[in-house]
Order: structure tokens, then sequence, then C-alpha cells
């Protein structure tokens, strides 16, 4: 090869090597330009969750202005009806729903009906949050998961409906740590708090965060043990976790399932009609729009925590979340309705 | 576009905006005949999600405020009150009108209103302490007693038999008590119907309850009552204006009463209005008698009227117990605008008090400049016939369901209610205590259960809920010692009520009987109270065997309404209510380029409206799904 040749493919193939990740990038956009995404949205119309929406819905139509996005607003059953519907959808759709998997996943496996879906099967394209969590206590409870158990009086824990994930996670921890709580409904989630430094329930799961720190450092609320994450308050003893607190022969799947459960927030998938190209696609805006400095900052002002979560890990989670062997599916079920028991007073411990 | 649409919606200048727009909306809510308070927040909910949750509820409460002041206008001049609080005007306002004094009786009725708007925005504010107090001791036994004595009050106070009012309430407890449990996560009275599991739409429950029944029901046009109002001077209301500020004693005494009935939940929407009235009446010289004219009779019940608002915010921005009926419906429209209400406006948010009592200070003093330029016009919107507003009230009230969520069971559940509003007005049973069921239904569920399970007897060791008990006590007493109602006041007609009522209660008990443990209780005691209360109803119409003795009421047009719900399926809603407008515009003889005119800015009000929500083009239920089953629009 004569000289200015090689240097004209070497000069070549350097610029190829610095413009082919940048082609590619530009590429996701085009793929979805002049189309129309269907997004499935497991909120109503108006009210505070349809604002929560509009903080995303803006950044997406701001990220992809030649496509139509469309939102389709299903709030029954946590969005359950509107992703059976998006996995009916035909091949060759471009379709994404945004939604929050432990709610609905826990429901199927406790249903006796076959399920419509499986989120095993979705392309899952990024979560959108993740915290660390913690339980919370009342002032003046023992610190011993052993005094807990053995406390006369049944404890108390606040909840806002059984359908949530945190109640959910309250009953499988009865199961696990075998301190039977009686688990109350009721308490929307600045009644939990309420109650808790009013004195009036004992303990439950709540996010780390700026708010609970003060709370937390001036002893009004007591950090009994941290449950999932790593980003803790200093008044938090991370030496105390849920693992401390476990009884002997707590299965292993049910305490990752309740450490998932609890951490996982919203994310949005694309059904498996929707090729793979444009899942592809949809992974590359997704993560362009949620890493999105201005988008972080609209999120922040309306109180919206935003953590971007890849789809490999959220893939993972789910995978965890969905228990396909069925030994571990029925652990699930029996440590469940063995929580529920011991929350209703008919029994003081499981047996694994 | 947008940027200009973001400006005047959001941030400093939509609060503003909705300020201004909300005074001018419930200022014309006021005047349109039928409209009133009540129904005017729910037409107001759909254009109060233009705004961010805060200035939605800026809109709304500024709607709300002067929504009384503008009443007064057909209530003075055609004897036409939009609501019981609105009826004390009349009796001095119309005979004013019928005087030829109709400019004074409405200039004073403007400037009490405003100064009583303006005491009650004051007492709100500074009901702050001591509700930061209250709201530390109250707990969930307490809530539980405060639902229900907000229910009995109401039961009491809103209609002409007891029984009728408890029976209206156990069945909005029971509309309450469909969907998901709490405590179960089981589905209750969903019939296999996944579209109910969010329990009923409470925006079609509102509209269906209140705006179908008002609407349809037929009335009498006063052509004098016309004459009358477009013949007022501006000089006559100047003067009527000066008229309050000699009589400030009775402006404060009378904002006192309003206030002080405002604050107790149920309790606060005539009965403060018709006290002061009463003071006035006992205590005020007047060269006219009561009745017959007195200034003194407008000025007191103005001013009562709305400084009873600024004593209805506390329980209901506060506490989530509404004060009265038309702050029930309110608190369903913050709901629906995101706007959140409880005790953290007393602590974290508490910003959001101040704005909102602002508003009401603020709308009341807007109003006055506002009615002074439009005066002249505005009284002769007064003077429109009620057919003309009928299909837009109905066809917005609708739409406003639609728009919370978009699905032709929402149709089905405004129309259910819409006739249950119906048989409820026309036998003259009350709708508010049905109302405050619904709502106050899942609070009192959950209080109920946390009490028990937290607390059981021993709640009455908490001195909270002792005084409470007190406090209910004397009030049951001081009712059954002055005789203020009647349990067995029956008609016959009452048994068409009754009945079907005690054959629901025992089906829905019956199905209570099949739900798990955890999900029955509830529903098996409103069951329970709800068939025999049907039943001693019912006992009680037989033994009396007595004829109605109140004129029940007529309604027009029920099957064209009817038919509009089920057309709204498959030609869409915009369409539906574009038909439905027409037909009903020229029943009552608008000519065609009118009635088309006023039918196309509904449709495409509507369809605008839509199209800021989601993509039009892709909601058969807007669209039509007979156009969406064809590929119409692609």
């Amino acid at each position: 090869m004569r000289k200015p040749l090689r240097t004209y493919f070497i000069l070549l193939s350097a610029l190829s090597l610095i413009f082919a990740p940048m082609a590619s990038a530009m590429e996701p956009k085009e793929r979805l330009a002049g189309r129309t995404l269907e997004v499935m949205v497991g909120f109503s119309n108006s009210g505070g969750g349809a604002r929560f929406w509009q903080v995303y819905s803006s950044a997406l139509r701001r990220a992809l202005p030649e496509t139509v996005v469309r939102a389709r607003f299903n709030d029954v059953g946590s969005g359950a009806i509107g992703s059976a519907e998006l996995f009916r959808l035909d091949e060759g759709a471009l379709a994404v729903g945004f939604v929050r998997p432990p709610d609905i996943i826990f429901a199927q496996q406790q249903s006796d009906d076959t399920p419509a879906f499986n989120f095993a099967d979705a392309n899952w394209i990024a979560g959108v949050e993740r915290e660390s969590f913690v339980m919370a206590a009342r002032r003046g409870i023992p610190l011993d998961p052993e005094a807990l158990r053995q406390s006369e009086q049944q404890l108390i824990s606040p909840v806002s409906d059984m359908l949530a994930t945190h109640a959910t996670v309250v009953v499988l921890i009865n199961a696990i740590t075998g301190i039977n709580a009686k688990i109350v409904v009721g308490f929307k989630s600045s009644a939990r708090l309420k109650s808790i430094i009013a004195g009036d329930t004992d303990f439950y799961s709540v996010a780390a965060d700026a708010e609970l720190e003060p709370l937390l450092e001036s002893g009004d609320v007591v950090p009994l043990y941290t449950i999932v994450g790593n980003n803790f308050p200093d008044a938090v003893d991370t030496s105390r976790s849920l693992e401390t607190f476990l009884v002997d022969g707590a299965p292993e799947a049910v305490v990752d399932y309740v450490k998932v459960a609890r951490g996982m927030g919203r994310g949005f998938f694309a059904p498996p009609g929707v090729n793979d190209d444009d899942v592809a696609a949809l992974r590359a805006v997704f993560e362009e729009i949620l890493t999105d400095p201005q988008f972080l900052a609209e999120a922040a002002e309306t109180g919206t925590p935003v953590s971007f979560v890849g789809h490999e890990e959220f893939t993972r989670d789910i995978k965890k979340l969905a228990l396909d062997d069925p030994a571990d599916s029925a652990a699930l079920r029996k440590a469940y309705a063995c929580g529920l028991d011991m929350s209703e007073g008919k029994i003081r411990q499981c047996t694994f | 576009m947008a940027a200009y649409f973001a400006f005047l919606f959001s941030g400093p200048t939509g609060l503003i905006s909705a300020l201004v727009f909300g005074t001018a909306f419930g200022f014309m809510a006021g005047i349109a005949p039928g409209i009133g308070g009540r129904i005017g927040i729910i037409l107001a909910i759909p254009f109060a999600t233009l705004w961010d949750p805060l200035a939605a509820a800026v809109f709304l409460f500024a709607m709300h405020s002067v929504v009384h002041t503008s009443a007064s206008i057909p209530a003075i001049a055609f004897a036409l009150p939009s609501s019981g609080a609105d009826a004390a005007t009349v009796l001095d306002g119309y005979a004013m009108a019928k005087q030829g004094r109709t400019g004074e009786a409405l200039g004073a009725s403007l400037s009490a209103s405003a100064i009583g708007g303006l005491i009650g925005a004051f007492a709100f504010l500074a009901a702050i302490p001591v509700a930061r107090v209250l709201v530390t001791w109250f707990g969930p036994p307490e809530f539980l007693l405060l639902a229900a004595m907000g229910l009995f009050m109401v039961a009491v106070l809103s209609g002409r038999n007891l029984l009728a009012g408890l029976l209206s309430a156990t069945l909005g407890f029971l509309a309450a008590s469909i969907g998901f449990d709490v405590m179960s996560a089981e589905p209750r009275f969903t019939f296999g119907m996944p579209e109910l599991l969010k329990g009923l739409d409470l925006a079609a429950v509102i509209g269906g309850l209140f705006v179908m029944p008002e609407m349809l029901a037929r009335w009498q046009y006063d052509e004098q009552g016309r004459q009358r109002a477009v013949s007022t001077s501006l000089a006559d209301v100047y003067a009527g204006l000066l008229k309050t500020f000699s009589h400030m004693r009775l402006v404060w005494r009378s904002s006192l009463y309003g206030i002080g009935v405002g604050v107790m939940p149920g309790v606060g929407s005539s009965v403060g209005v018709w006290l002061a009235y009463s003071y006035a009446s006992r205590n005020t010289k007047s060269e006219v008698p009561f009745g017959k004219g007195a200034i003194a009779g407008v000025i007191a019940t103005e001013a009562a009227n709305n400084s009873k608002e600024g004593g209805a915010m506390v329980p209901s921005l506060f506490f989530g117990i509404p004060g009265s009926s038309s702050m029930a419906i309110m608190l369903g429209a913050f709901a629906v605008v995101g706007q959140p209400i409880g005790p953290s406006l007393l602590t974290t948010s508490i910003e959001v008090s101040f704005v909102l009592a602002a508003t009401v200070a603020l709308s009341n003093l807007i109003a006055i400049p506002m009615f002074f330029a439009v005066v002249p016009w505005i009284v002769r919107m007064a003077a429109l016939k009620r057919e003309h507003i009928v299909p837009f009230a109905v066809a917005l009230a609708l739409f406003a369901a639609a728009y919370q969520y978009l699905h032709w069971i929402t149709l089905v559940q405004f129309l259910i209610s819409g006739l249950i509003g119906i048989a409820l007005k026309k036998l003259d049973w009350a709708r508010a205590p049905f109302l405050l069921g619904f709502i106050l239904g899942p609070l009192a569920e959950t209080s109920y259960i946390q009490t028990s399970q937290v607390w059981g007897w021993s709640m009455f060791a908490r001195p909270a809920t002792l005084a409470m008990l007190a406090i209910f006590a004397i009030l049951i007493f001081s009712m059954v010692r002055n005789r203020e109602f009647a349990v067995f006041q029956t008609t016959r007609e009452d048994a068409r009520l009754s009945v079907p009522m005690a054959v629901i209660f025992l089906f829905a008990g019956l199905v209570s009987f099949a739900l798990p443990d955890n999900a029955s209780p509830f529903p098996l005691i409103i069951c329970t109270i709800g068939l025999a209360l049907a039943v001693a109803m019912s006992v009680a119409v037989v033994m009396n065997k007595r004829p109605a003795q109140v004129e029940f009421e007529t309604f027009d047009n029920v099957p064209h309404t009817i038919g509009f719900c089920f057309l709204c399926i498959p030609l869409g809603i915009p369409l539906a209510s574009l038909l439905y407008a027409f037909l009903l515009l020229r029943r009552v003889q608008t000519s065609v380029t009118y009635a088309l005119g006023f039918s196309v800015a509904l449709a495409a009000l509507q369809f605008w409206l839509f199209s800021l929500l989601v993509d039009v083009w892709g909601e058969p239920l807007i669209i039509g799904y007979l156009a969406n089953y064809l590929g119409v629009f692609g």
C-alpha cells in the first residue's frame, strides 16, 4: 500500500472509530422519528398521579419531538390491566408501559388464575427509582430481635392498604423475622410517620431519605434495621440489617424477594410485540432522557425522586421477583399466608 | 403558544390568573339559573386542571367564595335561590325588588357578602393555631367520631325527616364500599368488572347526583322579575352598597353566626344563615318589617352566607371532614386536581393555607369592581331561561367525569347517579347525606379498623375522644330538646324509595356474607343499618298512610338525557353533546343559528380540553366507538 493511501486509510479508520459511536447514538431517535409511541401509564387522567407522569411525559416529548407520544391512562389495579393489553399487541407495535412491577407480580403470584402475562417475558427499558429502606420504629422500642419476638403485647405496623408493596413486605418480614406485628391499614405515608412519633404504632418500612434524617438524628424515630440499599444517613447503624433479624431457616428466596420488592420502584417496559431493534432504540433514548440534567432538575422541583437503573440490572431484579422456581414460589406463598396469620394473632411463629 | 400557555397557567402568574378567572367563573355560576355553588364546582373541575394543583385550588376557591355573592341576583330579582343558604335572602330581597328597590338590595347584598367573606377568611387564619393543637390530639378514634357526627348532623338538618336523611347517608356509605377493600385487598361488589376495582368515580357520582336533578327539574319563568332585573341602575346599587356600613354591628354578628356554624362538620350549609336572619329579625330596628323588604334581612343573610365558607374551610381542609355539602364536593374536586389536604396544611404546607385564605379575601374584594363593571349586562344573564343552560351544564358535568377517567363505565356511573339523584329530589329526600356518606365512607372505614385494632376499648381513655363524645352528646340533646328533627314524618310516596332500598341493602348484605372475613364487616354493618332503617321507614309509611304534603317536583328531558349518555359511546362525547345541546335548545324555540352555534362551541370546547390531556384521535370515547371501528380517523 502506498504511503499516502495508507495514511488516508488510517485517518479514515480513526475518524470512523471516533464518529461511529456518535452515529449510533443518533440512530435510535431517527429510528423512532415520525412514529406513534403508545405509553400505558398506571394513573388517572388528572390528579397527583397524572402530574407525576407529566414530569416524564414532557421530557419524553422533548427528546422525541417527531415521535407522537400517546399516553394511555389506566389506573385500575396498578396498571395490571393496561399491561395485559400491551402484551396482546401484535408484532411490530411500538409501545411501552410504565408500572411498579412488584405490586403486579405479587398479585399474580397470589392469584390462583393463570396470569395473562409474565413480566419476565417483557423487554425492560429502564428503572426510574432506587432508594435505601430501613425499618423505622418508635422511640423506646427494644432493639434486640429476641426481645421483640417475646413482646407480650402484639406490636403494630401501620400500612396504607394491603395491595401496597410496603404492606406485602411487612407481612413477609413478619414471617421471616418472627416478630409478629399486627398490620393495620389506613395509614397514608404522613399518617404512618405521625403514628410512629406519637407512639401509637411500633414500626414500618420507610425510605431513608432527607425527610427522615432529622427525625433519626433527634431520636423521634429509631432505625431498627436496614432492609435494602447502601445510602443511609449517619444515624443508621448499618450493622443491624434485615439479615441479623432473620429466624433460622428463613427461605433465602423470600429474603431476596423482600429486598428486591422494597428497593424497586417504577420501570418502563416494552411488551414482547416490540421488535428487538425498536427495543434497543427505546433503551438508548430512555437512558438519554432519564439521565438528562434538565429532566432531573424538573423532577427535583416537583419532589419526584428519580434514580436511573439500567435495563440489565432491572431485568435481573425482575427475574428475582418472578420466582420461576416452583419451590421458591411456594415458599413465598407460604410465608405470606403465615405472616398474615401472625398479624391476625392466629399463630406466633412460622415454621419453615 | 405553549410558552404563553405555561406563563398564564403556572407559577405566580398562574395563581393570579386562577384568582381572576375563578372569581369570574364563580360570578357566572351564581347568576346562571340553577347552577350555584355545588354544581359550579363540578363544572369548574375540567377548567381547574389547566393550572398547577395549588393554582387549581385557588381557581376553585375563588369561584366558590363569590358564587353566593352573585347568586343573590336571581334570589333577589326572581326569588330563585340556588341553595338553602340563598333562600334566606329571598325573604326580604325579593320583597324589596317587588317594591322597585332591586338595585338597593343588590348593593347591600354585595357589600355584606364581601365583608362577610373577609371576616370568614380572617377567622380561618385565626383558627390555624387552634387547629395545630387539635390535630396533634386527633387520631383515628376522633376522626371516626367526627365523621359520624358530621354525617348525623347533615342527615338531621338537610331533609324533612331523619330516617330519609340517614337512609340516604347509608346508601352513600354502601356506594363507597365498592372496589378493593383496604384491609384484605379483596374486590367488593365489583361483580367481576375490573373497571370497578378502584371504586366509583367521584366526579361521576357528584355530577350525576347534583347536576342532573337540578337541571332537569321543571321551573317557572318570571317575566316580571326579568323586567325588574334589566331596569336596575348602578346608582341604586351604589346606594345599597353604602347602607351596609350603617349596619356593621349586624354584619359582624351575622358573620360570627356563619363562621361558628360553618366550623361544625356537616352543619355548615344554611343553618348559620337562618340563625343570622333570626338574630337580625329579633334584634334589629327596621322601618320595614322583616319579610316585607327590610334591608337588614338581606345584609344579615349575605354576611353569614359568605363568612360561613371561612368556618367550613377549617374541618374540611385541616381534617378532611367536609363542613358542608359544597365543601364535600370541593374536597372531591381537590382530589381530582391533585391538591393534597389534611394536617400537613398546618405544618409543612402551611403556605397553602395562607394562599387559600388570601384567595377567599381577595376574590371577595375583586367581586365588588367586577360586579359594578358588569352589572348592567350580568343581570340580563340572570334572566336566561334554565332550559338554555340545561344541555351545557349536563354535558359539561358528564365531561368533567370522563375527564377524570375516560372509560364508558364512567358514563354508566354518571347516569345511575343521576337517576338516583332524581329519585331522591323528586321525593324531597336530601342528597347531601348520600354525598357525605360516599366521601366519608373510606375515612370512616379505615378509622374504624384502626381504632378497633390499635386502641379497642382503650379509645375511651383518650381525652380527645371523651371531649368529642361530650360535644356530640350535648348537640344531640339540644336538638332533641328543641325538636329540630322529625323521625317518622313520612308520606305514602316515601315507600317508593324505602322499599327498593330495603331490597338493595338485603341483596348487598347477602353478597357481603360471601366476602372474606376481613372484607365483610364494614359492608355488613352498613347493610344491616340500611336494612333496618328502610324497614322502619316502610313500616312508618304503612302506619301513617298520610298523603304527600309536599309538592313533588316534575322533571323534563329525562329520556333525552339518558339517550345522550348512551349516545356518547358510539358517537363520542363531543359529537353527542353537540346533538344533545342542539336538540334541547331547539325544543325551547332557540333559533337554528343560535342553537347550532352554541352546540358547536360546546363540542369544540370539550374537544380542545380533551386535546390538552390525551391524543384525541386515539380515544374511542372522544371520536366515538363507531368512528374508531370504521377507522375514520386512521
